[in-house]
C-alpha cells in the first residue's frame, strides 16, 4: 500500500544566448555543455525507463527560452559543430593518454560519450530535442510544465500586473506552441513567490506552482500539514513546497552525495592543464574554456586530485541512490504517523546540477526511479497527478519567499544588481503605455512594438541579476540587460515619432528571435 | 508719509522680494545640484545595507551553468551592431517610486523625481528652504491612512535605498523634503507592500475546498486529523549502508 508520494521535478533553464553576429560565441556554450552533459544524458535516462517499461514519473520544467534554443536552426548547427571538436578532441586524448591507463580510461569514457550524443543528436532526435521531451511526456514518463518567459522572477517586475501577466501568457502560449497542449504546472522562477500571483497563474490555466519550504509553513492560515501537502491558494491553483532534506542531500556538495570525493571533480578541466595546441580546435582562438573532459575526482578537500575511477564512483551512486529511497521510506512512515493522506515530498532540482554539476547524477536518478518503482509503500507521481488523486486541499495563502540564500529576495535584489530595476520598470511602464495607445496599430508598428516587447522580455531575465552578483559573469550580464533595454527604449522612441526603421527592425527580429508567435498585445 | 516714501517703501519691499527670490532659486540651485550636474552613474553602489555578500548551496549549483572559461573581451571578434554603444538614460522625466519588499526585515525602493517638482516643493517652503533636508519617510500601513513610522535621512542624489523594517505587515514611503520645523513636502510617493512573515501564522483556521479544473469549490468533509508539528522540516535520516569513510556521505 502506498504510504506516499514521491514528487521528483527537474527545471531546465538558460537564458536566451543566441549571437548570429559571431561567429564562435563563448556564452553560447552554455547551452552546448548543458545538451552534451545534462538533456541527452536525461533523454537517455528516460529512454532506459521507457524501454524497461518502469512505472516513472517525475515533473520537468523547461523554460521557454531554452525551447527557443532548442529549436533554433542556428544553434542547432553550432552545437554540431561543437561536438564534432569535442569529438576530435577526445580521440586525440584518447591516443596521447594511452602511455596512463588511469586516464585512457576516462579519455576512452569521453570519447564513447561524445559520439554517444552525436548518435543521439543528429540521428535518434534528429536534432530536435524539445521533441524528444515531448514523446516521452506522450510516453507517461514525465509530466512537462513551464515557467515564466524569460525566466524573469515575477515579484520584482514592478507594480503593473499586466508585466507580470506578460510573463506568464508568453510561456502558456509557447508551451502550447511546442506541446500542443495546456501546461499544467508553473514552475515560479527561483520559486519567488508574493501573494497575488496566483491570481494571474489562474487566469492563464494553470493548476499548480512550487515554492520553497517556508513559502507553506509560513502560510496563512497556518497549513495543518506543513510543507507535505498542497494548499490551495487561488481559484483553482494548488501550492507545493519544497522538502529541505531532499534538497541538502542533492544539492549541497558539503553536506550531499555530489561531494562524494570518488565523484568526479567539476573543476579540474584538461581545457586548464593542457598546452593550447593540444587543444584545439575546442579552444577559442584565445583564452580558455572549459572542454568538459575531466580527469580527475574530488578526492577531497585538496587540490591534489587523483584520477576518477567511474567503477568506484558507480558503486557510489548505487549507495546513495539506495540512501535517498531508504530515507524517502523513512520520512514518508514518519509523516504517515499523523496524516491522514499520503504525504507528498518534492524534490525540485536544476536540471543542469545532473550531468553537468554533478557529473554522475543522471546514474543517480535513473537508479532512484527504478528503486522508487520497486518500493511499494512509494509512489513516483508528478505534482498533477497528486493533485488529481488529492484534490481536496486546504485553503491558505503562502508567504512571500524565494529559494535563494536566506529565502528572500537578495541574490537578485542587492547592490550589484539594483540599479537595474528603475530602467526595467521604467521602460516596461513605457511600453505599456504605448501599446495601449496603439491597440490597432498598422504591420510596421506592431512589428516594432512585438519586438520592442521581446527586447523587455529578454532584459528582464533573473539570469542577469544572479551573474552580476557573481564577478565572473557580470560584465556579460550588464552588457545584455543593457543592450535589450536600449534596443526596447529605441523602438518606443520610433513608434513614438512615427519613424520605424525597416532595416534595424529586421535586423533585431532575426537576432533577438525567441517567441515567433509574440504579439504586442498581450500586454492589452 | 510723502510719495517719496511710499516710492522707497515699495522699492525696499520689491528688493526684499527679489533678494527672497533669488536666494530661494540660490538655495534650489543647490539642492538641486546633485540631479542636475551629479547623478550618479548607473550602476553607482547602493547604500550598504544592499550588498549581497554571500551565496547558498543553491548559487553554487546555479553559477556552474554559466560557468565556461575566460576569453579577454578584447578577443571577441565584433560583428555588425554587436552591441549597443549609447548608455541608458540617467532618467525617465516622471515622478515616480517603486517600493518592493526584499525579505522580512528589508524593502528596497528606487525613485525619480523631476527637477521641477523639487524647484516647487523648495519654494512652497519659503524661508524654510534653506535648511531643509531631503529624507525617506516611512509609513506602517497604506499612505494617508498609515502612521509615519521614521523619517530616514538620505544621502545627497540618492535615488534608490533599503529599509529596515518588521516582518509581517504592510509599509509605504514617500520621498520628500523636511524643514527644521517638521514641515513636510512629499515629492514622490511609493505604491504600498508587505513585508513577508518570519515565522508560522497564529491562524489555525482549517478551511478545505475540492480543486477541480474549473476551480475550486468548498469542500464539506469534516475535518478531525492532526497537525504536523509546525517544526516538522526534518525527520531521522538512515545512515547510508556502505559508507565507510569519515564523512556522512563519503
Amino acid at each position: 500500500m502506498i504510504q506516499g508520494r514521491i514528487a521528483l521535478l527537474l527545471h531546465a533553464h538558460l537564458p536566451f544566448v543566441r549571437h548570429p553576429e559571431h561567429d564562435d560565441f563563448l556564452e553560447e556554450r552554455w547551452l552546448f555543455e548543458a545538451i552534451t552533459e545534462s538533456y541527452l544524458p536525461l533523454l537517455e535516462v528516460l529512454d532506459g525507463l521507457d524501454r524497461d517499461r518502469v512505472p516513472a514519473r517525475f515533473t520537468l520544467s523547461l523554460s521557454p527560452t531554452l525551447l527557443g534554443m532548442l529549436a533554433d536552426r542556428l544553434l542547432r548547427s553550432r552545437y554540431l559543430r561543437h561536438l564534432d571538436h569535442l569529438v576530435e578532441l577526445a580521440e586525440k586524448e584518447e591516443r596521447r593518454t594511452r602511455p596512463e591507463p588511469a586516464f585512457h580510461r576516462c579519455a576512452e569514457m569521453y570519447l564513447r560519450r561524445f559520439t554517444r550524443a552525436r548518435t543521439l543528436f543528429l540521428d535518434e532526435w534528429q536534432q530536435d530535442l524539445a521533441g524528444a521531451f515531448r514523446t516521452y511526456q506522450e510516453r507517461g514518463l514525465v509530466e512537462i510544465i513551464t515557467t515564466s518567459a524569460t525566466h524573469a522572477i515575477l515579484p520584482l517586475l514592478g507594480t503593473s500586473g499586466a508585466l507580470v501577466r506578460a510573463q506568464i501568457e508568453v510561456a502558456a502560449a509557447e508551451y502550447r506552441r511546442f506541446f500542443g497542449r495546456s501546461a499544467e504546472g508553473f514552475w515560479l522562477p527561483e520559486c519567488a513567490y508574493a501573494p497575488g500571483l496566483e491570481t494571474e497563474l489562474a487566469r492563464a490555466g494553470f493548476r499548480y506552482f512550487v515554492v520553497d519550504t517556508h513559502g507553506l509553513t509560513h502560510a496563512t492560515p497556518r497549513p495543518v500539514y506543513g510543507a507535505y501537502a498542497p494548499i490551495a491558494c487561488g481559484p483553482g491553483v494548488a501550492a507545493y513546497a519544497r522538502d529541505p532534506d531532499t534538497s541538502k542531500q542533492v544539492w549541497s556538495a558539503d553536506e550531499g552525495y555530489p561531494g562524494d570525493f570518488w565523484y568526479r571533480d567539476f573543476y579540474r578541466d584538461i581545457g586548464f592543464d593542457l598546452p593550447e595546441e593540444q587543444l584545439r580546435p575546442v579552444l577559442p582562438p584565445s583564452g580558455r574554456i572549459h572542454t568538459g573532459i575531466k580527469y580527475h575526482r574530488i578526492t577531497g578537500k585538496t587540490d591534489a586530485k587523483e584520477p576518477y575511477d567511474p567503477d568506484r564512483a558507480r558503486e557510489r551512486v548505487e549507495v546513495h541512490a539506495a540512501h535517498f529511497v531508504a530515507s524517502r521510506r523513512t520520512q514518508v512512515e514518519w509523516l504517515a504517523r499523523t496524516m491522514d493522506r499520503p504525504p507528498v515530498v518534492v524534490c525540485p532540482y536544476d536540471a543542469e546540477l545532473f550531468g553537468h554539476w554533478w557529473f554522475e547524477g543522471p546514474q543517480w536518478l535513473d537508479l532512484v526511479l527504478r528503486q522508487l518503482a520497486a518500493t511499494p509503500e512509494l509512489e513516483a507521481c508528478t505534482l498533477g497527478d497528486d493533485l488529481e488523486r488529492h484534490p481536496v486541499v486546504q485553503q491558505a495563502t503562502p508567504a512571500a519567499s524565494t529559494w535563494g540564500w536566506k529565502g528572500h529576495q537578495e541574490v537578485w535584489l542587492a547592490s550589484q544588481n539594483d540599479w537595474v530595476y528603475p530602467h526595467l520598470h521604467a521602460t516596461g511602464e513605457r511600453l505599456l503605455t504605448l501599446c495601449r495607445r496603439y491597440p490597432g496599430a498598422n504591420d510596421r508598428t506592431r512589428r516594432a512594438l512585438t519586438q520592442a516587447l521581446r527586447e523587455l522580455l529578454l532584459a528582464q531575465a533573473s539570469d542577469w541579476a544572479f551573474m552580476m552578483s557573481r564577478e565572473t559573469t557580470a560584465e556579460y550580464a550588464v552588457r545584455r540587460t543593457t543592450d535589450n533595454l536600449l534596443r526596447c527604449q529605441r523602438l518606443c522612441d520610433e513608434v513614438e515619432r512615427n519613424a520605424v526603421d525597416d532595416h534595424a527592425l529586421a535586423v533585431l527580429e532575426d537576432r533577438d528571435n525567441p517567441f515567433p508567435a509574440l504579439d504586442y498585445r498581450v500586454l492589452l | 508719509m510723502s510719495l517719496t516714501d511710499v516710492v522707497s517703501a515699495g522699492r525696499g519691499a520689491l528688493e526684499l522680494i527679489v533678494s527672497c527670490a533669488q536666494e530661494i532659486f540660490r538655495r534650489a540651485q543647490a539642492s538641486l545640484e546633485p540631479f542636475l550636474h551629479g547623478i550618479p552613474p548607473v550602476d553607482a553602489p547602493a547604500p550598504p545595507v544592499g550588498r549581497s555578500t554571500s551565496q547558498g548551496p543553491h548559487e553554487a549549483v546555479e553559477a556552474t551553468k554559466f560557468f565556461a572559461g575566460s576569453i579577454p573581451a578584447s578577443a571577441a571578434p565584433a560583428g555588425p551592431q554587436a552591441t549597443e554603444t549609447a548608455s541608458l538614460p540617467r532618467a525617465y522625466g516622471m515622478n515616480r517610486a517603486v517600493l518592493t519588499a526584499r525579505d522580512p526585515c528589508c524593502l528596497f525602493v528606487w525613485w525619480e523625481i523631476m527637477p521641477v517638482t523639487r524647484v516647487e516643493a523648495l519654494r512652497s517652503l519659503g524661508s524654510e528652504a534653506e535648511h531643509v533636508a531631503e529624507v525617506l519617510r516611512l509609513h506602517r500601513g497604506v499612505h494617508p491612512n498609515g502612521r509615519v513610522v521614521a523619517d530616514l535621512p538620505l544621502t545627497p542624489g540618492a535615488e534608490r535605498w533599503y529599509v529596515e523594517v518588521e516582518p509581517d505587515d504592510t509599509w509605504s514611503v514617500e520621498v520628500g523634503l523636511r524643514a527644521p520645523s517638521g514641515r513636510f513636502v512629499c515629492l514622490v510617493r511609493s505604491n504600498a507592500v508587505a513585508s513577508p512573515p518570519a515565522q508560522a501564522s497564529d491562524d489555525t483556521s482549517v478551511r478545505w475546498v475540492t480543486m477541480g479544473r474549473q476551480g475550486s469549490a468548498p469542500a464539506s468533509a469534516e475535518w478531525s486529523g492532526q497537525w504536523l508539528a509546525s517544526d516538522t522540516t526534518t525527520f531521522p535520516s538512515p545512515a547510508p549502508s556502505g559508507s565507510s569513510d569519515a564523512l556522512p556521505f563519503r
